[in-house]
């Protein structure tokens, strides 16, 4: 129980299995009026086989047997309540939040309806859910993994012709591949409005993802806006007030994803990727030349200033606060050498050093610098390849994210032979469209495929599908990422055998009908219809 | 300055201090698409929505009581000043003591107020915009609705929400009279505000007809009153995803108001694997060795009953679209189907059409062309006809939509003296990464090899947003502002748009003015609108 009143989803499952804290649900459906809807009545009903299609679990779980033996539940009796030997209790308001959810996820779901009053806190999971008459009990070694079998739970209910919701005889237990199962999303290049994020991180509790990447700012704005330098996002964000996320919108993201089971890591993308920065900040950026003269213009971060360091420290202290995840994203890539090679002081810099012309060298030298600003916080961090590729001295508990689509494999070999652990997004920029279905590329990465020793596949955690935001804001940012992150969700959570594209895309189809449904405008994978079609503008 | 009084003296000059406060480099705003000729000074006049009006020229033949520009005086009211409803009049009372009037007078040639726009539609204007006043010109209703949408998009607001605009003369008329988008409902259902939704964008961008391809082989939802099993059977579903007759009609009416014309195209002999569900004995009967298989290809054009049901159902449309348009299809007819089928093999021996299911195909299309003639109204088919058969009427008006070639197919078409749409490098339903609206911008519909006479058969181009990855949920971004640069290329003079580096900042702005317009309309590329959208 006290468990349950502190805790946020953390970054490694195996690190939360203590003892016998698991909730345990029970689902009492109570039966219509008359005894007709009992589920054995209608159990050779010719329509029967239809209905059962109309289960499509997304992601696939570890383990599921289900039986044609259906049950009607009625919205009116329908309850989810605590068992009676579960560690948590009406007092996990988690849960409770939870329940709510999902109770109106079963029957009715509309996006208007979820309330967001976020205010306690719970904490990961084998599930397991058996679905029996007359109740479902659902149990999980923690709250994480309990809202992952809610989730499951509500994907079970079908409606049958007579619009009765329906749930069969099941039995499941599962668990994830991968722990760490992303989705990045950008809110520099265009700003995202708070609804646009919450409703994306909705999306993602539906797909089992588990961490919002949020990759906050970046070269062209600064939406943050960051107590200890408010000047920052005054100068830096698009518009002062309209266009940045103030501490409470940030603290609503974080409770928002919390109560879903969601990770909230931050990204603060430095050396390069922070024009944005100097806005609000002067002498943090580094002076670019024009033959002996600045020209006005300026590259990435200074590195060669104690004030840049001062800078980084304050500010990350203020980070390390603000997001209670254990992890910070310190960004690291594509840095443009230009800029400090047309610096003399930098050039003075580089002659002192010893580092010749090796640009890269004085890259490290800054990121080394960071990483310890960064640890001395308490926090681990992630890092962009390129940070590894350089060779800088990592801390051992140090993810690597792999993006670059050349030679990923290479890559993760390097990375896990290295010792640290790694996230993979290389094959799943979802910002990259084109005509037709390519959830499919998505979904056919084996992100194991690399050579390699068994402990080096174990060092790859996870992944995460990127949507950066050149060409992408609240007008189509939804049915971008949806269904094609679904994809990806079901490649992260279930098991490697899970690959048969057609079955794929009969649950997918289905699956993203009920996105729909539940207020998500999903795009479509095909032609065809849903039985209720989005109903926005 | 003519006008008198003291409080104008004080207006103005309160005018010129926000003028002097604002910041400078605050643009005159562009017009989408660019008129024919724009002349703009900086001297501008501030708005007040108090005291902004619409009138009817003393010598305009439509006076109120005109239902499209009574209409649209009201729409455009609110579009010109979005915030209007939500300041209360004290406060502008007190802001403005006293503030001028600007009067927008409108005055038509010719009446026509009840009519619907047609092929011959003139839309040109004439909008001259001064010292408190705009005078607008045109000689139909349709083009004072074109020179309203401009008049709007002049209007601007500086930093602290005061309304300006700027001195202006426009002369201004389409390059092109058919500028078109077309709309799949078949392959997924679109609920109506969709529908309706893309036609108030359409005429924001001065698009002027919508092409419906409203049913194909995936659904067919049109309610049809004398056949109601088309739909019964051949819809998603047969009530939640249908057009009604009255949906039909408030979306024609809608579009009408607009000064949008609607071609309902009713595609075969492909393409119409939905309508056999309602109406057995249409389709071709499919054969595997001596036995039918099951399965069903294109409309039996072997058959009596094939061409009575199809007049029944054209006369229909005749009754149910004004526009005297109608589009036929006839693209992609697989033969496949027919060569299995013995009865379809009698009917080519007898018909001494030998092994060639093109001519099968040349003497359904014809028939069909010819009950559409008889209707008096003139037909639309996809190039396949033409390709396939250069003997068709006249007057058909045939659209490219091959992208391989499209200025070879531009030249033999018009060369065989026929009128000619283009749609082929407008499939925007292609999406790829990046700004691909700038491929749609540099087409240019008349540069192929040909006569002058041969170019002026070239009377548009459509937009065209196929289904098969398109509803409800990603329509409008995939739309707007792609098909912007389609609406300029129709709209404005060729030679001045070229550049799409010198469109692009105005794009850019259209697009934040579509999104304060409701429209869901996608970035073109990083940055950002002060209105942002406020939906999902």
């Amino acid at each position: 129980l006290t468990r349950c009143g502190s805790a946020y989803p953390l970054p490694r499952l195996d690190l939360t299995l203590t003892g016998a804290m698991y909730c345990l649900l029970k689902l009492v459906p109570l039966f219509l009026a008359v005894a007709v809807c009992n589920g054995w009545l209608f159990g050779d009903f010719v329509g029967k086989q239809k209905e059962q299609d109309e289960i499509s679990l997304w992601p696939l779980p570890q383990k599921f047997q289900s039986s044609a033996v259906a049950f009607k539940l009625s919205p009116a009796s329908f309850q989810i309540v605590h068992a009676k030997q579960s560690s948590a209790g009406p007092s996990c308001s988690l849960l409770e939040n939870a329940f709510r959810r999902y109770e109106l996820h079963s029957p009715l779901f509309t996006f208007e309806n979820i309330e967001i009053k976020l205010k306690t806190f719970c904490s990961l999971c084998v599930d397991e859910l058996s679905i029996d008459e007359p109740s479902a009990v659902l149990k999980a070694a923690n709250v994480w993994g309990a809202l992952r079998g809610l989730e499951t739970f509500s994907q079970l209910v079908y409606e049958d012709y007579y619009g009765v919701n329906n749930i069969n005889k099941t039995d499941i237990s599962d668990f994830p591949r991968f722990a760490h199962r992303g989705i990045l999303l950008d809110s520099s290049r265009h700003f995202l409005p708070l609804k646009v994020i919450l409703a994306n991180l909705e999306a993602m509790a539906m797909n089992k993802f588990n961490v919002f990447h949020w990759h906050i700012v970046d070269d062209q704005s600064f939406p943050y806006m960051s107590r200890t330098f408010p000047e920052l996002s005054q100068k830096g964000a698009y518009h002062p007030f309209t266009h940045v996320y103030t501490p409470s919108d940030v603290k609503m993201v974080i409770e928002f994803a919390r109560m879903r089971g969601i990770r909230v890591i931050p990204e603060f993308d430095t050396p390069g990727h922070t024009e944005s920065w100097g806005n609000g900040q002067l002498d943090l950026l580094t002076p670019c030349y024009s033959g002996s003269s600045p020209s006005g213009t300026f590259g990435p971060v200074n590195p060669i200033l104690n004030s840049s360091y001062d800078f980084m420290t304050q500010f990350f202290k203020e980070i390390s606060t603000v997001f209670p995840d254990a992890y910070i994203h310190l960004g690291g890539d594509e840095v443009d050498f230009r800029c400090w090679e047309s610096n003399p002081d930098i050039q003075k810099f580089m002659a002192q050093q010893g580092f010749g012309k090796d640009y890269s060298k004085l890259e490290s030298f800054y990121i080394q610098r960071l990483l310890d600003i960064v640890a001395a916080t308490k926090k681990g961090y992630m890092v962009w390849q390129e940070v590894f590729d350089n060779g800088v001295k990592l801390k051992d508990d140090t993810v690597v994210e792999v993006w670059m689509g050349n030679k990923m494999e290479e890559e993760l070999q390097n990375v896990t032979r290295a010792g640290f652990t790694t996230i993979l997004s290389a094959p799943w920029y979802l910002d990259y469209i084109s005509y037709g279905q390519d959830w499919q590329h998505y979904y056919k990465v084996e992100p194991l495929s690399f050579p390699g020793t068994d402990a080096q596949k174990k060092l790859v955690i996870g992944g995460e599908a990127c949507l950066w935001g050149e060409y992408v804001d609240a007008t189509n940012l939804t049915p971008r990422l949806w269904p094609r992150a679904s994809a990806v969700a079901e490649r992260l959570w279930s098991d490697k055998s899970v690959t048969d594209v057609g079955n794929a895309y009969n649950r997918l189809v289905q699956h993203r009908c009920r996105m729909v449904k539940r207020g998500i405008p999903a795009e479509p994978l095909f032609v065809g219809h849903c039985r209720q079609e989005y109903k926005g503008l | 300055m003519s006008r008198s009084g003291s409080h104008s003296h004080r207006v103005r000059r309160w005018c010129l201090i926000a003028a002097v406060v604002a910041v400078w480099v605050q643009q005159v705003e562009g017009v989408w698409p660019l008129p024919q000729q724009l002349h703009q000074s900086a001297d501008r006049d501030c708005l007040s929505p108090q005291r902004f009006s619409f009138t009817y020229g003393r010598d305009s033949a439509a006076q109120t009581g005109c239902s499209v520009l009574d209409a649209a005086f009201k729409r455009y009211f609110s579009i010109i000043f979005p915030d209007f409803t939500t300041l209360s009049e004290n406060v502008l009372q007190y802001m403005w003591s006293e503030p001028q009037p600007f009067v927008v007078s409108v005055s038509v040639k010719t009446r026509g107020c009840d009519g619907y726009p047609d092929e011959d539609s003139d839309e040109s204007y004439m909008l001259s915009v001064s010292e408190g006043q705009a005078v607008l010109r045109s000689v139909s209703v349709w083009g004072a609705l074109r020179g309203l949408e401009s008049l709007s998009q002049l209007v601007y607001q500086d930093d602290y929400g005061t309304y300006f605009i700027n001195k202006t003369e426009i002369v201004d008329f389409p390059r092109f009279a058919f500028r078109g988008l077309l709309l799949d409902t078949s392959r997924h259902y679109l609920p109506l505000y969709a529908i309706l939704k893309t036609l108030d964008a359409m005429a924001y961008s001065k698009l002027n007809v919508f092409h419906w391809h409203i049913v194909d082989d995936p659904s067919f939802p049109y309610q049809s009153r004398t056949f109601p099993d088309l739909s019964n059977k051949g819809a998603f579903h047969p009530f939640t995803h249908i057009y009604t007759q009255s949906d039909v009609i408030r979306v024609i009416e809608h579009a009408r108001m607009r000064g949008i014309r609607v071609v309902p195209e009713f595609d075969s002999p492909g393409h119409t694997q939905s309508w056999g569900k309602g109406q057995p004995g249409l389709l071709t009967p499919c054969y595997k060795g001596s036995v039918p298989s099951g399965s069903f290809g294109p409309v039996d054009p072997t058959v009596d009953t094939t061409y009575k049901f199809m007049e029944s159902l054209l006369k229909e449309v005749k009754f149910v679209f004004p526009d005297s348009y109608v589009h036929l299809g006839g693209d992609e007819v697989s033969f496949a189907c027919w060569q299995s089928n013995p009865n379809v093999r009698k009917f080519m021996e007898k018909m001494g059409f030998g092994k060639d299911f093109t001519k099968l195909e040349s003497f359904y299309m014809e028939s069909i062309m010819n009950m559409t003639a008889a209707l008096n109204k003139t037909s639309i088919v996809w190039q396949d006809v033409f390709d396939y058969h250069e003997r068709i009427p006249q007057d058909t008006v045939l659209e490219i939509w091959k992208g391989a070639k499209y200025q070879t197919e531009l030249s033999r078409m018009t060369q065989a003296g026929h009128r000619v749409l283009l749609s082929a490098p407008w499939y925007i339903n292609h999406i790829s990464y990046g700004q691909d609206w700038r491929n749609s911008y540099a087409v240019q519909p008349q540069n192929f090899s040909g006569t002058d006479e041969q170019k002026k058969l070239v009377i548009g181009g459509e937009v065209a947003m196929w289904g098969e990855y398109v509803d409800a949920t990603n329509l409008s971004p995939r739309l707007w502002p792609r098909a912007c640069a389609a609406a300029e290329r129709l709209w404005s003079n060729e030679e001045k748009t070229l550049n799409a580096d010198l469109a692009f900042p105005r794009l850019k702005e259209f697009r934040c003015e579509l999104l304060r317009r409701g429209i869901q309309a996608e970035p073109l590329f990083v940055g950002h609108c002060r209105h942002e959208y406020d939906g999902l």
